[in-house]
């Protein structure tokens, strides 16, 4: 079956102990998206990923994957999808070759072969035999990774791909999931809080606060304000200033040990710098800046940028 | 499965236990019972205490650890994230259970016949004489017929442990702590083991009755009480197997 959206994800609720954590969450995931779901610890994120995997059950709302519906067929649904949820866990007394053909026998057509396969895809061959509590960290992320490859799947959900790793494995990961993403194909679903890694891993990102998505978008669309930001270096901040706020199409202003960092209209930059120019305020420097993630981020849930 | 720890150390604790009746020849503690026992009725021995003790203790540790464990360590939830039923999840974890307990019987029945062979000798028929009983009150078989009675007891008794196992896998299900799902499954062996002393009148009805059913069919050889306590024992494994599928069914997996 062929459908443009590989995830679709429709009001979806849950109320744990009389508390709504997830409520009224919607979202679809294209074929071929790396999606970043991101929001701070305690959003919900695994919560929601948990209710799309049919490991929690909605109290409503629709999921369907690969256009299959989990309450009507949920074997159709996730026939093609491999994930990790949280920490990927292990039978930790097994090797890690024995681990994925315990999974591998739950389908009808995993092969030997195929295992195989997928030991070289993340890179463990040489380890596949050795007790899954050998394993480093890493080591078991890997391998989470090839569990979930296991099957063939066309859309991969991971939760919290690179936590508790060391900036070497995280660089790893990322790499082994956008190869991934190039190569096979696969549609990636990840939650994370790491903003950094949204922004160089997903072209498409939904923001979640307190179990409400507040923004979603593709990560180009959302960065892309209707506001610039403008650093303004001088030294005559005074004239600067006076200028600065009877300017109709700046919205902020504020004041930094160089001068200002203001925030204006999308496409009046250029007049602000003759405006500056032909009120002979001395400038030293006007440095555009571009809005990151994070920056978004904090300003979406509120959060402190520097906790 | 058999490569967690936990299965060698109940054949352990069962091999230790085939040794108890080695221990009571020395001491002399057969002979003043004034009990014949044999190698042909060793096992049929061994088997009660194996059944009413180290098998429910058994199923109690396997069973908690393969529900709430798994659960715990994240790992109940791996075979749910593909193509595979809640029903047949708990099916597969039923049907790993009496495999491991077959396992266990067999081992005990060899070491049992290897042993009390070894330290009784064969004999001439199958004698099994209780505490109570004089020589001509024992219940008596052919080799033959004892040998079929005994694989018989056996294999029966996995039917009322595989019920408790159903009555354990509720529980596991209803707490998420191995340690509670233990404890409180110890206890209650304790309080109905109690109770059925204490009221008579109920013993039949409680599910660790279903512990004697080769007793009663080839020691007491009261069919009634059989076909009884066969019925209690199957609606006891059915209730508990259905309720552990309503659990799991509504259960959030949030590990």
């Amino acid at each position: 079956m062929t459908n443009k959206y590989v995830l679709e994800v429709a009001n979806l609720s849950k109320t744990f102990d009389q508390k709504k954590v997830v409520s009224n969450v919607s979202f679809k995931v294209r074929a071929g998206d790396i999606f970043g779901f991101l929001g701070p610890n305690g959003a919900g994120k695994t919560t929601i990923i948990r209710m799309i995997l049919g490991l929690i059950n909605l109290d409503s709302g629709i999921v369907k994957i690969n256009g299959y519906d989990i309450k009507e067929d949920f074997n159709s649904a996730i026939k093609n999808v491999g994930s990790i949820v949280e920490t990927p866990s292990f039978y930790d007394y097994l090797s890690g070759y024995d681990n994925l053909t315990q999974i591998a026998n739950l389908h009808s057509d995993i092969s030997a072969t195929r295992i195989n396969e997928v030991f070289k895809i993340v890179d463990l061959k040489n380890r596949a035999k050795d007790k899954v509590k050998t394993y480093s960290l890493g080591m078991k992320q890997r391998l989470g990774i090839a569990r979930a490859l296991l099957n063939k799947p066309n859309v991969v959900f991971l939760d919290e791909p690179t936590n508790g790793l060391d900036p070497q494995g995280m660089i790893e990961i990322r790499n082994l999931i956008t190869q991934l993403a190039n190569k096979e194909e696969i549609t990636f679903f990840i939650t994370t809080h790491m903003l950094h890694e949204v922004e160089q891993l997903c072209n498409r990102v939904a923001i979640l606060k307190e179990g409400t998505v507040i923004a979603q978008d593709s990560v180009k669309n959302l960065l892309n304000k209707e506001q610039e930001i403008i650093e303004i270096h001088t030294s005559q901040p005074k004239k600067a200033r006076r200028l600065l706020e009877t300017t109709k199409y700046i919205t902020k202003i504020n004041t930094s040990s160089f001068g200002f960092i203001v925030e204006l209209d999308k496409d009046h930059s250029s007049k602000l710098i003759k405006s500056l120019v032909s009120n002979n305020i001395k400038l030293d420097y006007l440095i555009p800046k571009k809005q990151s993630l994070e920056q978004l981020f904090f300003a979406l849930t509120g959060g402190n940028q520097n906790p | 499965m058999f490569k967690t720890k936990k299965i060698y150390v109940f054949m352990l604790v069962i091999l230790l236990y085939n040794f108890l009746p080695s221990l009571e020849q020395v001491m002399g503690t057969i002979d003043e019972a004034g009990v014949v026992i044999n190698g042909q009725t060793t096992p049929f021995y061994m088997l009660n205490f194996m059944i009413t003790n180290i098998l429910p203790l058994f199923i109690i540790i396997f069973m908690a650890d393969m529900i709430t464990g798994e659960y715990v360590q994240g790992t109940l939830k791996l075979p749910l994230l593909h193509p595979v039923s809640r029903t047949k999840l708990l099916a597969a974890k039923a049907i790993a259970i009496s495999i491991v307990l077959l396992s266990l019987l067999v081992f005990s029945l060899i070491l049992s016949y290897v042993l009390g062979t070894a330290i009784f000798g064969w004999g001439d028929q199958f004698i099994y004489q209780e505490a109570d009983q004089t020589i001509q009150e024992a219940t008596t078989y052919s080799t033959s017929q004892g040998i079929i009675i005994t694989l018989s007891s056996y294999l029966l008794s996995i039917y009322p442990l595989l019920a408790f196992g159903m009555l354990i896998m509720f529980l596991a299900l209803l707490f998420n702590s191995s340690g509670v799902t233990a404890g409180i499954s110890i206890g209650l062996i304790i309080f109905l083991s109690i109770l059925g002393e204490v009221i008579e009148a109920i013993r039949p009805y409680l599910i660790i009755n279903g512990f004697a059913l080769f007793n009663i069919l080839f020691v007491e050889r009261d069919i009634n009480y059989f076909t009884i306590t066969l019925i209690v024992t199957t609606l006891y494994g059915i209730i508990f197997y259905l309720g552990s599928i309503y659990l799991f069914q509504n259960k959030d997996l949030q590990y």
